[in-house]
């Protein structure tokens, strides 16, 4: 087994052990993980966090989506997409609102490697892709 | 200034106004033209994705935990962390006459400075070959206009031949002359105005060639007025190994175009052996295992794919043809090499040809013994099959008692005649690059060869000799010619016209 397939191999496992009951990641265990990985030689821990941060990243990202929109933070707004979200999917969807003035109107969101967008200024780089 | 609103007004209607969903990665190593990205969980293989600043890329590695993409264009602006997304096409180039006459990279930009490519067809670079059903057997000639081609390995329509040979054998001339050739017989029929002409278009895929190789071809294509009937795909030297990689399957699409619009054409992929290292170089890279020669396993499927895409369509399907003459480089002539064994079994043939001729200024160096054509004498013209038939054979005594010719004093008359009659024809098929010899008048020189014409001319001044009656057909020997080009045959009264004028030029020579 090469270095690199080794140290995800444990990324992996290390993973699962920072994983609460609902597979939602613990903070207080992924405190003790990486504590548990500060004492080994950096050099045999480093690939293994670099795997563990990516793994950790997309576990996250599978249940905890960000919804950008030029607006500044509305609860309500926010409730409706993380329900209709929750409710596609079949599973819990957290969404964190953040404020992203470019996108002129109009919402985009990110789930997992998925990004659903519907703002005016996709429209605008769309239609100068068409002109050009 | 109300066309540009009207255009502004049309394009803003077309707009699609739903939202978008598009499936992202982000990059976590970039190195040598290839990057590993994380996330695009949705990707397709074989997709185009889209890096930022309008940079595409083909997902080529689907694992695990990151997908490995090749990048087809300018990497410097790249970084890690950037973020990659899915497009749902796959790589298409654009089809079409538009493209004829044009010099494009591998994905179909243009790189001739000759403004955008006047064509809104689409194909994907790759696509599912022909299958049995669509096709028909290979009939019909292509004429290459290089009379030891021509008559010993003919080429058909829908055939794929392969011309193998070192370095500096001649290989780019043989697929050079026939693209001429073919432009000169397009030319010939569209003036002559018969609808059931079928002109042959080209494709001349160039991969990991110097530039100033491809210009250079360039240049010959367009003295010789051949560059309106052909498509240039480039892929040079200094080009990333993911367009060298996809070169040949740019080019084999747009030659799919004509095909199956009923229409023949011809592809020369020039070389395959460089297609085959930049496609290692791609699966070093993307740490696919290695085999033979450090090629990955599937070098032979890369190349079986893309010569299988040339066929001969049946008339249900349009009677199309996509002709392919792939080139392979070999290393001091030895033909059992992985990459030259693979595409030889792959092929319909070979050219093969020799150093050692070249050097003795027998050109083209065509070996008569390692060349062959599968197709044989279906894909010539009756007259050519009546005067050819045994020229082959004669030949190939000629080289097997070469090496007795030392010992001349010594030889039956049998053996000095074949000797003598083999230097012959060995003069007779040398013939200067960019020069195609069209069929009837290569009929005519071949007939005389058979009727002993050449005889009693000194070997030294045969060449001479050829060119002179070469010049001779094209004018008082015309008459004769043009029955054998109109009819395709040898009957008696244009043998008895080629007689006559044959004999009055015998007059002219002693």
């Amino acid at each position: 087994m090469s270095k690199d397939s080794k140290a995800l191999k444990i990324a992996k496992g290390l993973l699962l052990l920072s994983l609460n009951e609902e597979g939602k990641a613990d903070q207080k265990r992924v405190e003790e993980v990486i504590l548990e990985l500060k004492k080994e030689a950096v050099s045999k821990s480093l690939p293994i966090l670099r795997d563990y941060f990516a793994l950790m990243k997309r576990t996250i990202n599978s249940y905890q989506g960000v919804l950008e929109t030029s607006t500044d933070e509305n609860k309500t707004l926010t409730k409706i997409f993380s329900d209709k979200l929750s409710e596609a999917k079949g599973s819990k969807i957290d969404l964190i609102q953040e404020k992203n003035e470019p996108l002129i109107a109009g919402f985009k969101l990110r789930v997992g490697d998925d990004v659903y967008e519907d703002s005016l200024s996709s429209r605008i780089s769309r239609l100068k892709k068409s002109l050009t | 200034m109300s066309s540009i609103t009207d255009l502004i007004r049309k394009e803003i209607e077309n707009l699609s106004t739903d939202a978008t969903r598009t499936n992202v990665g982000t990059i976590s190593t970039l190195a040598d033209g290839v990057a590993r990205v994380e996330g695009l969980s949705k990707v397709m293989y074989n997709e185009m994705v889209e890096f930022p600043n309008n940079v595409l890329g083909i997902a080529l590695n689907l694992e695990e935990d990151s997908v490995g993409c090749v990048i087809l264009g300018e990497t410097s602006a790249l970084k890690e962390g950037d973020e990659v997304r899915t497009t749902g096409k796959l790589l298409s180039v654009p089809v079409g006459k538009g493209l004829l006459g044009r010099v494009v990279d591998a994905v179909g930009r243009p790189i001739d400075e000759k403004g955008p490519i006047d064509s809104d067809i689409s194909f994907p670079v790759e696509r599912i070959a022909p299958g049995i059903i669509p096709r028909k057997s290979v009939t019909q000639p292509l004429q290459t206009g290089i009379m030891a081609v021509d008559s010993m390995i003919p080429i058909g329509r829908g055939q794929r031949e392969l011309i193998i040979g070192d370095r500096s054998t001649g290989k780019t001339t043989i697929a050079i002359d026939t693209i001429i050739n073919q432009a000169k017989i397009n030319k010939k029929g569209e003036e002559t105005g018969d609808p059931d002409f079928r002109p042959v278009y080209c494709v001349y895929v160039a991969i990991g060639q110097k530039n100033s190789n491809v210009a250079r071809t360039i240049k010959v294509l367009e003295e010789t007025g051949a560059m309106d009937y052909v498509i240039i795909v480039s892929a040079p030297a200094a080009d990333n190994p993911a367009n060298q990689y996809l070169a040949p399957y740019a080019g084999c699409a747009m030659g799919e175009w004509f095909m199956e619009n009923g229409m023949d054409a011809l592809i020369v992929y020039d070389d395959l052996s460089k297609h085959a290292v930049a496609y290692r170089q791609i699966s070093l890279i993307l740490k696919r295992p290695s085999g033979r020669e450090a090629y990955p396993g599937d070098v032979f499927y890369l190349h079986s794919r893309l010569l299988e895409r040339s066929a001969r369509l049946n008339e249900d399907n349009g009677n199309g043809s996509l002709t392919a003459l792939p080139i392979i480089e070999t290393q001091m002539g030895d033909v059992s090499g992985y990459i030259p064994t693979n595409v030889i079994s792959i092929t319909d043939g070979q050219i093969f040809l020799e150093t050692d001729l070249f050097n003795k200024g027998i050109r083209p160096a065509v070996s008569v013994g390692l060349s062959v054509s599968r197709v044989g004498s279906a894909a010539q013209i009756k007259a050519y099959k009546k005067v050819a038939g045994k020229v082959k054979l004669e030949l190939a005594q000629f080289r097997e008692l070469a090496a007795f010719s030392q010992f001349e004093s010594d030889l039956d008359a049998a053996t000095k005649a074949r000797l003598d009659r083999g230097a012959r024809i060995v003069e007779i098929f040398k013939q200067t690059a960019f020069n195609p010899v069209p069929v009837e008048v290569q009929t005519a020189v071949m007939w005389a060869i058979q009727n002993d014409f050449f005889d009693s001319i000194e070997v030294s001044k045969i060449a001479e000799a050829v060119d002179s009656l070469k010049e001779y057909l094209y004018t008082q020997g015309k008459e004769a010619c043009d029955e054998i080009h109109t009819s395709g045959k040898l009957e008696d009264g244009t043998v008895e016209k080629l007689r006559s004028a044959l004999e009055n030029w015998k007059r002219t020579q002693s």
